[in-house]
């Protein structure tokens, strides 16, 4: 993919009103078409809902989209959804940016004006940086199929039994010469008022 | 509990910590350290045998300090394994300092336990002669003993002798335990025979200590002396107003009764002979006889003596009348004063002992000095001698002058004498008592055994002389007297040598040395706070008065009392925690035991791993307005947790300080929770715990119930049901914030403000519990940067998001399960464990992984191979290969700290690299002036 042509798509989610009450998202979309290299942008309801992605989706198909911006919340929380509509439409998922417009605009910012502002500038600023992304490929590595499990209070106990019943190698780890944790030392225990052992 | 140990996937590491983790996301390199438990896992029954027999007592940490238990025990009566752990500190000190490795602690503790046939078969298993060591050593045991830095050491020496007495008095009775006393130990009451004959010149405390080793080791022993009589110095050295001759006889007749052959009147003056007569190894151990003499003037007259020579005629039954003499000792060691003192015993009119150290270096003991005085030794320190005055035929005194002392320089005194200070001492008889050194004559002439004068014979460090197969100990290897206890620890090494030396590999190794604990001062109070040490004085040694001893040798100092004796016991600290008595050893009868086990290492290769690490209970002295620690009757929750389980200390039993059972109970709510001053936090399980103990203290002790709470939180399943049963069970129900507990009139006094008026409320009560809250366990921080985990505010571990990803955390592939996460009840601990336990199958079952291309990546154009990137990476992903930067991309996480330390611009973030950010940055500012047209910012 050549860094110089980006054909890039914006999508502004409202996230309901969650950013819509804040953020003039029509307006921020309409900005960002007109931003270098964008031939797409839009505004929906839920970017993250199955209609949303199919928007993207749909637009990397018909505009040959080479980088995708979506405008909305953390990317903590939704940034593996669009990777992997990117991955579905036959687009490297790193060729995706996202801009927090929720926790850094909407829900940081009374004023609707200066939230819609900062909006347009982080929207900017995604795309701009987007442009100079190359696809990335995730690494394979082996995975060893045991876990170890320290402290073997009730947790580590529950864990530990519960990954040695799907058949995998546990090793539980306790600095006490027993297992048992706080447990052991209880009488009876709420709400049932059994035996703690 | 019991499902673990039965779950064959799950490898059970108990008493065990993780020592290091690296490695990323499906290949975790775990370390972890296997704390000795010494005692074999799969051996150990569980029986109890060693806790019965274990004379140590501490304080129980699994019932929070309301029980004791023994220093071998059983984590809990349900514990996995069920397994006994010996909880062991290191050695003590007073072993450390025992050139016989004596376990002193071992002894003591029997002492204590008035187990005094246990504690001298203790003693046997390191030391032959207990009578000698209990009265003449120099006891670098209490030179180290912890007791010391606290007021007065522990009287070692006296508790050892009064053992080795009580069993003489007792050798009638005394239990036939000789194999005891083996245990332990490499040694065998009946070990196979090795068909190796050992000769042993010289039947003193090193040669005769050799003897008994080898023949509990199967080799046939021979010990040779040219005396009359055994024990060398032991026996002819020491006199008896000091030493019982019964007592050495004894011991040294239960040598030769477990097979040591000994051929007295036996000048042994060829040693290649001995070799050539069959013996496998010869071990000389000749001693230092020889008393010195420096050339002055008269010092050949006949009535000169020789210090060595006197005692040594005495102890064999000699009668010497000094009646009428006047008797010059010269010499300030420990010889010189026996010399003096048995002089004194055979009437001479008048002693006098002079010496060139000035009084207070003199290398005697001080103590005994003071005793020469007292049996009136006239005691002349600071002096050299001149010349042995003799008129006629007649020695009539030793001219001396005095001298300034400064020490002993390259073995020669640094004095110089005093101008116009030349006296005579009088006296008619002088005695040599300044050395004493080794006779060398018996060896062989060619030098085929060297001699390293003014030393002694020369040995390797496996003791074995210039010639194969001879080997050398004691004050003859030394060149000079040392203590019994000294010629006792290199009589054991030689053993050993001489073993290894007959066998190879298979011949007994040295023994393995762990740490010496030092305790801290706080600590030695706080023992004997506990009571776990007596708050005594140190036992005083009596002696029979100076009148008592004229013309006698009869013992001058006694033994301790039984009673003193289990007092002074008492004394000890206990420094080691395990005494090292080995009676547990005896007691087991699966040979579970093994006090020498050391820690392992195992290193694990992991996918993922699961934090579980709990939380630990909130200490409730952090709020002393609550009386906790202060007052009586009043308890954590944990407390009585214990004391209402009818498997606790007390099997269920609820008692105040006063032995009543209480009638009326207070119990505090959110105690170190919701409150600014301890945690902000609400720990969740309290209200409910609270409900419960209610209605146990209801139920099991008929009490009338007060529940002072802040908020009640019984928000899970069937919990508000849990709250209404309780309720209606007549439990009152107050809302306020307790703001004090007081004893008023016998009662406490709990004091509350009502939260919504702030209005005073109080109760009387007899037993107020403290609904105690969770905090982060004391070593979370140190777990966190051991995992490369973030700790969130309140200082439990964070998850990577508080609702999308509880259990996960910002290390792929690390879970967090329970309390260590943050506060949490059992029901809500569980469903965690299990969503963890989910997470991490999901990702096991992957069977691979896919790790984020967004890593460091060198440009290697630029690359100085500074190596500031590598010392700068928290992960150790940076390696400097051929003068260039290398990055690992498995181990790098892709923080990007090398790029902001990289000089050079070599070292960017896939991802984050400069042209990306700075086209972001870009994006973001150049449309600022375009929002400043439309007046937007």
């Amino acid at each position: 993919m050549n860094r110089s042509s980006p054909r890039t798509g914006v999508y502004v989610c409202q996230c309901g009103t969650n950013i819509a009450a804040t953020v003039e998202v029509q307006q921020v979309a309409e900005f960002a078409r007109d931003l270098p290299g964008v031939v797409a942008a839009r505004s929906y309801s839920y970017m993250c809902s199955e209609p949303g992605q199919a928007l993207i989706k749909q637009d990397i198909h018909d505009h040959g989209l080479n980088r995708v911006v979506v405008a909305s919340c953390s990317p903590l929380m939704h940034e593996p959804t669009f990777r992997r509509a990117c991955t579905e439409a036959g687009l490297n998922p790193f060729c995706m940016q996202m801009a927090n417009i929720r926790e850094h605009c909407a829900w940081v910012i009374d004023d609707r004006q200066q939230a819609t502002a900062k909006a347009k500038h982080l929207v900017a600023a995604a795309v701009r940086r987007v442009a100079q992304h190359r696809p990335l490929e995730m690494r394979q590595v082996h995975m060893e199929p045991s876990a170890l499990v320290v402290g073997a209070g009730i947790a580590g106990i529950e864990a530990a039994l519960r990954l040695a019943e799907a058949g995998k190698q546990v090793y539980l780890v306790e600095r006490e010469p027993s297992i048992g944790g706080h447990m052991a030392q209880l009488y009876k225990t709420f709400p049932t008022l059994d035996c703690a052992a | 509990m019991v499902s673990v140990g039965r779950q064959k996937n799950i490898k059970l590491l108990s008493y065990s910590e993780i020592e290091s983790v690296s490695g990323f996301v499906g290949n975790f390199e775990v370390r972890v350290r296997r704390k000795p438990r010494y005692i074999d896992e799969s051996k150990c029954t569980g029986c109890g045998n060693c806790a019965s027999v274990c004379p140590i007592e501490v304080t129980n940490a699994f019932d929070l300090g309301l029980s004791t238990r023994r220093a071998v025990y059983r984590h809990s009566p349900q514990a996995v394994p069920g397994a006994f752990t010996i909880e062991k500190r290191g050695i003590a000190p007073c072993r450390n300092a025992c050139p016989t490795d004596q376990r002193a602690q071992g002894y003591i503790a029997l002492v204590r336990q008035g187990r005094f046939a246990d504690a001298y078969w203790a003693i046997r298993r390191e030391h032959p002669f207990p009578s000698v060591c209990g009265r003449v050593c120099n006891h670098r045991c209490e030179d180290a003993c912890s007791r010391g830095s606290y007021d007065q050491p522990v009287n070692i020496m006296a508790l050892k002798r009064f053992v080795a007495d009580w069993a003489f008095d007792h050798r009638d009775q005394l239990p036939a335990q000789r194999a005891k006393s083996l245990t332990g130990t490499p040694f065998a009451v009946h070990p196979t025979a090795s068909g190796k004959k050992i000769a042993i010149i010289g039947a003193g405390p090193a040669g005769l200590t050799t003897a008994l080793d080898l023949v509990r080791l199967g080799h046939q022993t021979t010990v040779f002396d040219s005396l009359p009589v055994a024990g060398g110095m032991m026996r002819v050295g020491i006199p008896s107003h000091r030493m019982p001759l019964e007592l050495i006889e004894w011991e040294i007749q239960q040598i030769l009764d477990e097979g040591v052959q000994l051929r007295l009147n036996t000048w042994v003056d060829d040693i290649p002979a001995l070799l050539d007569q069959g013996y496998h190894a010869v071990l000389i151990a000749t001693g230092a006889h020889q008393a010195k003499k420096i050339p002055i003037r008269n010092s050949n007259h006949p009535d000169n003596w020789l210090s060595l020579n006197l005692l040594r005629r005495v102890a064999q039954g000699e009668a010497i009348d000094l009646r009428e003499r006047s008797v010059i000792v010269m010499g300030g060691g420990n010889v010189a004063l026996d010399t003096a003192r048995t002089v004194v015993r055979l009437g001479a009119r008048q002693v006098s002992m002079v010496c060139l150290e000035p009084r207070g270096e003199m290398p005697g003991f001080a103590w005994e000095v003071e005793v020469a005085e007292q049996e009136g030794i006239r005691v002349l320190p600071g002096r050299t001698f001149k010349e042995v005055v003799v008129k006629g035929s007649r020695i009539t005194g030793l001219r001396c002058a005095e001298v300034v002392f400064r020490g002993f320089k390259r073995g020669r005194p640094d004095i110089s004498e005093i101008p116009e200070t030349e006296h005579v001492v009088p006296g008619d008889l002088v005695i040599w008592a300044i050395g004493q050194g080794p006779d060398f004559s018996f060896l062989p002439g060619d030098g085929s055994i060297n001699t390293c004068y003014p030393v002694g014979i020369q040995t390797n460090s496996e003791m074995m002389t210039t010639t194969p197969g001879v080997f050398c100990a004691g004050d003859v290897r030394r060149g000079q007297t040392f203590f019994v206890v000294d010629a006792i620890g290199e009589g054991h090494h030689a053993a050993r040598c001489i073993d290894r030396y007959l066998r190879g590999e298979q011949g007994v190794p040295e023994p393995h040395r762990p740490p010496v604990v030092e305790l801290r001062r706080e600590e030695i109070e706080h023992k004997v706070e506990l009571g776990e040490a007596a708050r005594r004085p140190r036992a005083v040694i009596h002696s029979i008065g100076v009148e008592a001893r004229r013309l006698n040798f009869r013992e001058v100092d006694l033994t301790l009392t039984e009673a003193e004796a289990v007092a002074e016991a008492e004394r000890c600290l206990r420094c080691g925690i395990c005494s090292e008595c080995l009676e547990c050893v005896s007691a087991c009868e699966r040979g579970a035991i093994n006090h020498d086990m050391q820690a392992e290492i195992l290193d694990l290769k992991v996918g993922t791993l699961v934090l579980a690490t709990g939380f630990r209970d909130f200490d409730p002295r952090v709020a002393p307005e609550l009386g906790y620690g202060r007052l009586p009757n009043v308890l954590s929750a944990m407390e009585f947790e214990r004391l209402i389980n009818t498997g606790g200390p007390t099997l269920g039993k609820v008692l105040l300080a006063n032995g009543q059972p209480p009638k009326r109970v207070a119990i505090v709510h959110c105690v170190g929770s919701r409150d600014d001053r301890y945690h902000e936090y609400c720990s969740r399980a309290c209200c409910m715990y609270s409900l419960k103990i209610a209605q146990l203290a209801h139920e099991y002790l008929q009490a009338e119930v007060f529940e002072i709470y802040r908020d009640m939180r019984s928000f899970g399943k069937g919990y508000e049901e849990f709250y209404n049963r309780t309720r209606s069970n007549g439990v009152h129900f107050f809302h306020g914030h307790v703001r004090e507990v007081t004893e008023v009139d016998g009662h406490l006094r709990v004091q509350w403000e009502e939260s919504f008026h702030n209005e005073p409320d109080q109760v009387d009560v007899d037993l107020v519990i403290l609904a105690t809250g969770m905090e982060p366990q004391g070593d979370t921080a140190r777990m966190a940067k051991l995992f490369g985990l973030s700790r969130s505010r309140d200082g439990f571990f964070l998850e990577r998001h508080p609702k999308l990803a509880p259990v996960e955390t910002s290390s792929q592939g690390i879970f967090l399960a329970g309390a260590c996460q943050s506060p949490k009840d059992i029901p809500d601990t569980v469903a965690q464990a299990a969503g963890a336990a989910a997470g991490a199958l999901a990702l096991i079952d992957q069977h691979t992984i896919s790790l984020d291309p967004s890593i460091a990546e060198v440009e290697a154009a630029r690359c100085l191979g500074c190596g500031q990137c590598a010392a700068a990476c928290p992960y150790g992903a940076i390696e400097l290969a051929r003068g260039k930067a290398a990055v690992n991309a498995y181990l790098c996480k892709g923080c990007g700290t090398c790029a902001g330390a990289c000089p050079n611009k070599a070292m960017s973030l896939i991802h984050f690299d400069d042209r990306e950010l700075i086209a972001e940055l870009d994006g973001a500012l150049a449309w600022i002036d375009a929002a400043e047209e439309v007046g937007h910012v």
